[in-house]
């Protein structure tokens, strides 16, 4: 697999990141193709920004990049988007409405869609995106987007992993670079449950992770069966 | 002082002199920037003082719009309501003139400004009503509600597919309201050559349904697709299929008042598809 190049992972949706063999946490950005123009998820850093957006315009042109979602405000996600409000002067941000609140700091020339703490829709002439609040993990305003159309669920950090080796699709025994990342990362197991209880009704035929990598059919199932059972964040600390 | 001396001393005069000039410059050049920053400081705190008139403006316009539209949505109550009375008493005494082609043109304005205040009394009651949480079989209230378009087109070939087995908690009222007016809106704009292929079909949302009705009809075009379901702007462009341009209004503030929201997709392989997203009641 040529990870310098766009690769698709689903109708009418690409994986345009960037793959450092040098660095542990990989930088997962998508792109998806609608009939109301493109949609760009997690756009990833100022580092990443030469990568990510050559593999965007291989695929577009910036004036059809009409939505740019974020699923919080890190700078490993949004740090390269005051450049793309630049060269993409059509687009929206679309983040969570307390994600939103933050993102306003960073002076963007375009505008900011307020997604509500109870979720929210984006339709788009031939698929609907959803938006599902994923409250401390890891951020208070993250959000997950359900695309509707190929029954993908891209989860910002949930879900996500660090750690080599790093392959786009989850092979093998991947559960504890889960682990690695959602122990440190996560809020604790409580919100973990609250969240995958929801996310899980939608029965996700692929999940999309910022970090980490892709997982298909029954390695969704086994991952919510993994994260489940984690003590992270909180549950971690221990009183001296 | 011999010559050497006094040409080193004069260099040195020159360097302190040139020092100095530069010196002046520099203060001078530093005195005009910090000028032209003050000026800047006051042009910015003008603006920003200017933007917050403005934003104090945009709220108290704002709230006077909401005051206002409260006031507009209890006349056009009032006026619908009373309407309502004459135009039926009017259609009373047109039964009594004889029969004929005037008379019917007459009778079908009636009918037609009866159904435009009959949905304004609906919009206004929805937003008041209380709800009742039942869990509604959704699959057979399309069921009957289908079987009612068809009474009223009798003319059309409607081969219906409804998801068996969809069930929510609910307020089966206002649920009704919203896919008596989705189905009536398929049935007047989704057919094709006579034909009505129409599909009442689920999606997973996470604490809820989306419930979506496929047709293989024109479908929308983006410009009539954003304005579908605000009032008075009709499904299929005011041409043909009859409504009074309310039926998609009423499913819009329907599916928010169950706390969800409707929005229109293309539907896959041509024709259009409305859907409506609707949250699983709390007990």
């Amino acid at each position: 697999m040529d990870y310098s190049e766009a690769i698709a992972i689903a109708d009418d949706v690409h994986w345009v990141g960037r793959y450092d063999p040098g660095r542990g946490l990989q930088c997962n950005a998508y792109l998806l193709h609608t009939q109301a123009g493109a949609v760009l998820i997690d756009p990833g850093s100022m580092g990443d920004f030469p990568v990510v957006f050559r593999k965007v315009l291989d695929l577009i042109t910036p004036e059809d990049l009409r939505y740019v979602v974020v699923a919080h405000q890190d700078p490993d996600v949004v740090g390269s988007l005051p450049v793309i409000a630049e060269v993409a002067p059509e687009a929206e941000v679309v983040a969570h409405r307390e994600t939103a609140r933050l993102l306003e700091h960073i002076g963007l020339r375009i505008p900011i869609r307020a997604v509500p703490p109870e979720g929210g829709f984006l339709p788009l002439a031939d698929r609907t995106l959803e938006f599902v609040a994923t409250p401390f993990l890891h951020s208070p305003g993250a959000m997950a987007t359900w695309d509707t159309a190929t029954r993908s669920l891209f989860t910002g950090d949930l879900f996500g992993a660090v750690g080599a080796p790093w392959s786009l699709f989850a092979e093998g025994a991947f559960e504890s670079q889960l682990t690695e990342w959602h122990e440190v990362y996560m809020a604790s197991q409580q919100a973990l449950v609250y969240s995958l209880d929801r996310l899980m009704q939608l029965d996700p035929e692929r999940v999309c992770p910022q970090h980490g990598s892709v997982l298909v059919g029954d390695q969704v199932a086994r991952a919510n069966a993994h994260l489940r059972t984690l003590r992270c964040g909180i549950d971690r600390l221990v009183s001296a | 002082m011999n010559r050497l001396d006094r040409r080193r001393l004069l260099e040195r005069a020159l360097e302190a002199q040139c020092d100095a000039s530069l010196s002046r410059l520099r203060a001078e050049l530093l005195m005009e920037t910090l000028a032209e920053l003050g000026e800047n400081k006051r042009t910015l705190q003008r603006d920003h003082d200017q933007l917050r008139r403005d934003a104090e403006t945009i709220e108290t316009q704002r709230q006077q719009l909401t005051e206002l539209n409260q006031e507009l949505e209890l006349f056009s109550f009032g006026v619908a309501h009373d309407l309502r009375q004459p135009l039926v008493g009017a259609r009373m005494l047109l039964q009594a003139l004889p029969a004929g082609a005037a008379c019917a043109a007459v009778d079908d304005a009636l009918v037609e400004a009866l159904d435009r205040i009959e949905g304004l009394l609906c919009l206004a009651r929805l937003k008041s009503r209380e709800f009742e949480v039942t869990t509604v079989d959704l699959s057979d209230l399309c069921e009957r509600l289908v079987e009612r378009q068809r009474q009223l087109s009798p003319d059309l070939r409607a081969d219906v597919t409804i998801e068996a087995g969809l069930a929510l908690r609910t307020d089966e009222r206002v649920a009704s309201l919203l896919f008596e007016n989705l189905l009536s809106n398929a049935f007047r704009y989704g057919h094709a050559d006579g034909k009505l292929a129409l599909q009442v079909f689920s999606r997973p949302s996470v604490d809820g349904l989306v419930v979506g009705i496929a047709d293989e009809g024109p479908g929308l075009s983006p410009e009539l697709a954003r304005r579908a379901f605000l009032p008075f702007h009709r499904a299929g462009g005011g041409g043909g299929g009859g409504g009074v341009g309310l039926g998609l209004a009423l499913v819009d503030r329907a599916a928010r008042r169950l706390g969800g929201a409707a929005w229109y997709e293309d539907r896959a392989g041509g024709g259009g598809c409305f859907l409506v997203r609707l949250p699983t009641a709390q007990p």
